[in-house]
């Protein structure tokens, strides 16, 4: 099981729900590059202007390990990059579970309402620089000279470590994205996780998803907001297994 | 709320686990514009703007149920006229025990920051000016080094062209006059004294004039060959080309203007056909020869041998004069270029073999210059093209 975390934060979030799969599952969690404690001098601007350089981030990682029967756990814009990286390697992916998912954040109405209009994204990134106000004036200097990491340290101590020039780029091409096409070309099963008042990715999304990914299973949980496996771990977590149980019941039947 | 949390300047509210307003002060009402009492049980979610909605679901929320507590984070309420208020926010989550395990709830602080939010926003405005500006000059930067660059470029391919036509004018300046002088000498004499000299003369005269036409000729041929490579005009036809036959009529008109030198001919029969021009193939054995002709001994014999080699033919003329002297053999086949040895024995324009390597390069094939096989001395030119491909046999 490989745990992808979304917009954000990193791969600690999913502290509170991977351990429950170790018993059963090889479990691994990572981050993106630009995000945790991954290696900012891989961050390629150029790659990363897309998500699908993301998507490569899983695949790279499925290779470097040799992982089969991948079953994807992703949270938020992370299930635009697993069903990417699926639809690039098919036969490598066994479930895609995808947490608060969104193939499109923008509105594009009448016949799609993501909920959020340009305006609301370019409030976002206001707020974001806002809130790493340091780092607007800092990021040129730290960036300019890399024989002083200790700028950087600081930063890396802090919860949810992402480097804000690549937060605010990767903000930028998350809710901006429309990947609405790619659901129809994927061909692994997937379950959809839906949350309840949820201001990121509405309940008409997460059917919306359902209705464009053959062969998904779309379930609503008890949990509020768009992050259920940091505020409701068990909730998640019970979702999940319930999920797979049953996808190995119909495996069996249908073995028989 | 405690007593006098309404006195206090800035927005006190607690929320249930579940993100309901449980209480408000008044100051809490005063930033989003309404009464605190109409804030009670609604979703924490209606007093913040979209933006901030965002921000707090997919970072706050996490970090304070993770963490437990967050500070300083900027964010903008919503008000009930439509406005927003930009606030600063510190919250922490407290829980405590119950039978069916834990139930939390957050205690959250905003204080407005409106001057501040003013002066910050307009620092992030002339940062990323600024930004901006150092993004273009870089592309600037950029587009002047191409720039750069690419007069470089320009420049040296002007002074390969300046040095290319300075070689060309000495060339065609000797070479071409020496021939002229000759023919124009000759048939002057001819014409002004032909009544007086004797038959023989006569005939020596106009062997002199034949031969020097015909010098004149090859230097054309090969000159119209170079002008259109250099200029990358030289586009050669895809015609079958019988290579036995273009070495026999090379050797021939070899023949006439050597007609005391012995050459010994070998070309099998049943060559494969190649692909190319007949007069090009023919042209290239002719240079081959009269250089051999020109840089042996005069007595000494001239060998031309074709065979099949590598899906392809090789024809080889070897010659037993001097050898290839000191300069490595590739560079025979550079323009312009004569050897200092050969430059001594006779007269030349170095473009011959510049012209063989031209024409059997562009027709797929190589040239090459070594030391005669088994021979004490002597020189060997050889070309090889390839056999076309289900072609069949000459």
């Amino acid at each position: 099981m490989v745990f992808a975390h979304g917009f954000g934060c990193d791969q600690t979030l999913w502290r509170f729900v991977a351990p429950a799969f170790e018993a059963d599952h090889r479990v691994i969690t990572f981050d993106y590059v630009g995000a945790g404690r991954s290696d900012r001098s891989a961050y390629d601007p150029e790659r990363y202007s897309t998500l699908d350089g993301y998507a490569r981030d899983i695949l790279e990682i499925c290779r470097a390990l040799d992982l089969r029967d991948v079953m994807v756990v992703a949270h938020s814009v992370s299930a635009v990059m697993a069903v990417l990286a699926s639809i690039a390697e098919p036969e490598r992916f066994s479930e895609l579970i995808f947490v608060a998912p969104s193939p499109r954040y923008l509105d594009d109405l009448p016949e799609y309402r993501g909920g959020f209009a340009e305006a609301d994204i370019d409030g976002l990134i206001d707020m974001m620089d806002l809130n790493a106000m340091g780092w607007a004036f800092l990021a040129p200097i730290v960036m300019g000279s890399p024989d002083r990491p200790e700028l950087t340290t600081g930063l890396e101590a802090t919860f949810c470590s992402i480097d804000p020039v690549m937060a605010r780029q990767f903000a930028r091409i998350t809710f901006r994205a429309d990947n609405r096409s790619d659901l129809a070309r994927v061909t692994t099963p997937s379950l959809i996780l839906q949350c309840t008042q949820d201001a990121v990715a509405p309940v008409e999304v997460g059917e919306y998803m359902h209705r464009q990914l053959a062969g998904s299973t779309f379930r609503m949980i008890d949990a509020i907001c768009h992050c259920p496996h940091v505020s409701h771990p068990e909730e998640t977590i019970g979702a999940i297994r319930t999920y797979l149980a049953e996808r190995q019941q119909a495996g069996i039947a249908a073995a028989r | 709320m405690n007593v006098g949390s309404d006195e206090l300047p800035g927005g006190v509210i607690r929320l249930s686990e579940d993100l309901r307003i449980l209480s408000v002060n008044r100051g809490m009402g005063e930033l989003v514009g309404r009464a605190p009492t109409e804030l009670i049980g609604e979703s924490f979610d209606v007093l913040l703007s979209v933006p901030s909605r965002i921000l707090f679901q997919t970072n706050v929320y996490p970090a304070l149920r993770a963490e437990g507590r967050v500070e300083e984070v900027f964010l903008t309420l919503a008000t009930a006229e439509g406005a927003t208020t930009p606030v600063l926010l510190n919250a922490v989550r407290t829980a405590v025990r119950t039978a069916d395990g834990e139930r939390g709830s957050y205690e959250i602080l905003m204080v407005r920051i409106h001057a501040r939010a003013r002066w910050e926003s307009e620092l992030l405005a002339v940062t990323r000016a600024i930004a901006k500006e150092q993004a273009a000059s870089q592309r600037l930067a950029a587009q002047l080094a191409t720039t750069a660059a690419d007069l470089a470029a320009r420049f040296a391919e002007a002074q390969r062209d300046r040095a290319f036509r300075d070689a060309f004018v000495g060339v065609i300046s000797h070479e071409l006059r020496t021939p002229i002088t000759t023919i124009y000498g000759m048939s002057h004499i001819l014409r002004k004294r032909h009544e007086t000299m004797t038959p023989e003369v006569v005939r020596q005269h106009l062997r002199d004039i034949e031969s020097e036409s015909d010098r004149l000729h090859r230097l054309t041929e090969d000159l119209l060959v170079l002008s259109r490579a250099e200029g990358g005009r030289l586009e050669l036809a895809d015609e079958p080309v019988l290579v036995g036959h273009a070495v026999n009529k090379a050797v021939e008109s070899e023949r006439m203007r050597a007609p005391d030198r012995p050459f010994l001919v070998d070309v099998p029969s049943g060559l494969p056909i190649v692909l190319g021009e007949q007069l090009y193939v023919e042209q290239v054995v002719r240079n081959f020869l009269s250089n051999a002709v020109k840089y042996s001994p005069s007595a000494t014999p001239i060998q031309v041998v074709a065979s099949v080699e590598d899906d392809g033919i090789a024809v080889r003329v070897i010659d037993a004069g001097p050898g290839l002297g000191d300069q490595p053999p590739d560079k025979l086949f550079d323009l312009f270029f004569r050897a200092p040895d050969a430059v001594r024995k006779a007269s030349g324009a170095g473009i011959g073999l510049f012209v063989c390597r031209t024409l059997i390069g562009a027709m797929g094939g190589r040239v090459w210059a070594q030391p005669a096989p088994a021979a004490a001395q002597g020189a060997e030119f050889g070309l090889w093209l390839p056999g076309a491909p289900d072609a069949g046999l000459e």
